[in-house]
């Protein structure tokens, strides 16, 4: 009985102490690190202010003459947000959106696995599209009105 | 430092009843199983292209353990089965701790693999693999599982009476309990400081949440950016909530904070909802872990009562045990924690002076023996109901009263059995 009583005691200091770090660890990463959410602090996801938005798609024309919209499963991924990174960028606050050194590489890489998976009917041609939407103070007025401060931008093309 | 040490012990170290995690244990295990089973898409990120992979630091470490098959999607839909099943064991409560200490690092392991590919969106699963590690831990097995009734069903002596259920409580499950609960309440605390420290008061009003509503082109999200008013107040009030969720750590002995606690959970559950249906976001896991701030067992009491009063509609099951053979006694006491409805009436018959089988079930029409005895039982009891179904296949009524036939003649050989090997035999109706 004591034997058992001595290694739960035990027991307790170690899950003490390894408390004690997980909770320094979740303090310390939330208050320090607030771009990423994973591993060990919240959810700091919409933190910062914003004065546009975006939507971001790619488009293919294919051999056929057709023009798509492409989507993720065309490329086994859950969302498309992994197939935008690293493409574009906005170099200052506002300013239109400009492909990164590598982005145009990427895109073309990118599109080279479309056609892998479309062989039958591959794209000729393909284009980053970016529609930016002003979110200035005025806020009257519907989506549809606001299209006025829509702005579209192709930072990457390919061929 | 006395007063250091027992102020941490009474902070992180409360005792409460078993039943409380075991709930909580239930809930979670629940959420991730139903999770995994419905997200089999994660596995076809095998299939994607490399150029899309973004692991995170964490991850890596997995596939410095595992290696370069830790992406294919052999690997990931083996992953999903061993998950199913083991988070399948932790719900019901078999070889409860192992099937948690497997689930915990594959469940994290699931959604890394999924925020490798997509970089958002599975914010809400992190609270789940911090809940199932601290429940790996802790005693989350011992009450309102398998293991305990084998455990209860075990501790049951011949010639005693059946063990008497115990709501033991213990400071490892309150460690449990407290974890999760500080890991909720910061995580949201820590997500208004962001905002605060990023935007400032202004934040409701700094277009945060109309991007998100512009970006995630929802239905009601679209609808919704008419009115930036409606956006406005929709931002402030998370921001206040998220600021706000220490009070779920207050010492809920007082009036005021038992409120303040359920209007905080309250509003989670509207902002749950909203984000689903209006941001796209799956907050989900967060919520199955709200269950840590309530006293749980309370309400399973009530629903046991309430669970007996709908039983007793249907009438009692009397079944008559052999009192004196270890084997019936240990039954006896398994079938006792299974009756959630209070169906069962158990009688002793060697202290009832009465010549049972091993099991007799009677429920004032016909008296059953055997095989036909258990198929009654599971028939009252929807534990059983599983393997109620299985004993209508056939040839298993047939196997049945075989295999009972030749347990109940060896038990004898134990030389704990007081009853005769005749009345052993299968009995038809009487």
């Amino acid at each position: 009985m004591s034997r058992t009583r001595s290694i739960r005691r035990w027991v307790l200091i170690a899950v003490s102490v390894g408390t004690a770090l997980w909770a320094v660890a979740q303090l310390s990463a939330g208050i320090v690190i607030t771009n990423s959410p994973w591993p060990v602090t919240g959810f700091p996801m919409f933190k910062n202010t914003r004065s546009v938005a975006y939507h971001t798609d790619i488009f293919v024309t294919t051999k056929s003459g057709q023009t798509r919209q492409l989507q993720p499963h065309e490329f086994d991924l859950p969302r498309m947000n992994a197939a935008f990174k690293h493409l574009y960028t906005t170099p200052l606050k506002n300013h239109p959106p400009v492909a990164t050194p590598g982005g145009k590489e990427r895109f073309g890489r990118i599109i080279a696995d479309w056609n892998r998976r479309h062989s039958g009917d591959p794209a000729v041609s393909a284009k980053l599209q970016l529609k930016v939407f002003s979110l200035d103070k005025d806020k009257k007025g519907v989506l549809a009105t606001r299209s006025k401060r829509i702005s579209v931008y192709t930072p990457v093309r390919w061929p | 430092m006395a007063v250091i040490v027992n102020a941490w012990n009474r902070f992180w170290f409360p005792a409460v009843p078993l039943r409380r995690l075991a709930i909580v244990r239930m809930f979670v295990c629940g959420f991730a199983l139903i999770d995994v089973a419905a997200t089999g898409y994660v596995a076809k990120v095998g299939d994607a292209n490399k150029l899309f992979y973004d692991p995170l630091p964490i991850y890596k470490v997995f596939q410095k353990v595992i290696g370069q098959n830790a992406n294919t999607p052999v690997f990931l839909h083996a992953v999903q089965v061993i998950l199913i099943v083991s988070l399948l064991l932790a719900l019901v409560g078999f070889a409860t701790r192992l099937a948690l200490i497997v689930a915990a690092p594959l469940y994290g392991l699931w959604w890394a693999t999924y925020f490798a590919y997509a970089p958002a969106g599975a914010h809400g699963r992190l609270a789940v693999v911090i809940a199932l590690l601290a429940l790996a831990i802790a005693p989350s097995g011992r009450a309102y599982s398998l293991d305990s009734l084998l455990r209860r069903s075990r501790r049951a002596r011949p010639g005693e009476s059946l063990p008497a259920f115990v709501d033991e409580k213990d400071r490892l499950a309150g460690w449990a309990i407290r974890v999760i609960a500080v890991y909720l309440a910061t995580a949201y605390f820590l997500a208004a400081y962001a905002k605060l420290r990023n935007a400032g008061i202004g934040w409701p009003w700094g277009g945060a949440f109309d991007a998100a509503l512009v970006e995630k082109h929802t239905a009601i999200g679209s609808f919704l950016f008419k009115y930036p008013w409606i956006d406005h107040i929709m931002a402030g009030s998370a921001l206040l909530w998220e600021a706000t969720a220490l009070v779920t750590l207050l010492p809920m002995s007082k009036w005021i904070n038992r409120r303040l606690r359920d209007g905080w959970v309250l509003y989670g559950l509207t902002f749950v909802v909203i984000s689903e249906f209006v941001l796209d976001i799956n907050f989900m896991g967060w919520v199955c872990c709200y269950v840590v701030f309530y006293n749980v067992e309370i309400a399973a009491d009530r629903i046991k009562e309430l669970a007996h009063r709908f039983g007793d509609r249907f009438g009692r099951v009397s079944v008559l045990y052999d009192g004196g053979c270890t084997l019936c006694v240990r039954t006896a006491s398994a079938l006792q924690g299974l009756d959630w409805f209070g169906r069962l009436r158990l009688v002793n018959a060697a202290a009832d002076g009465s010549q049972p089988a091993h099991f007799e079930s009677d429920d004032g029409h016909s008296r059953v023996r055997g095989f036909r005895a258990y198929r009654r039982l599971a028939r009252a009891l929807p534990a059983l109901w599983p393997a109620l179904a299985l004993s209508y296949l056939p040839g298993v009524s047939w196997a049945g009263e075989r295999i009972y036939g030749y347990i109940a003649d060896r038990r004898a050989r134990v030389g704990a059995c007081a009853i005769p090997e005749t009345a052993a035999q299968p009995a038809s109706q009487s």
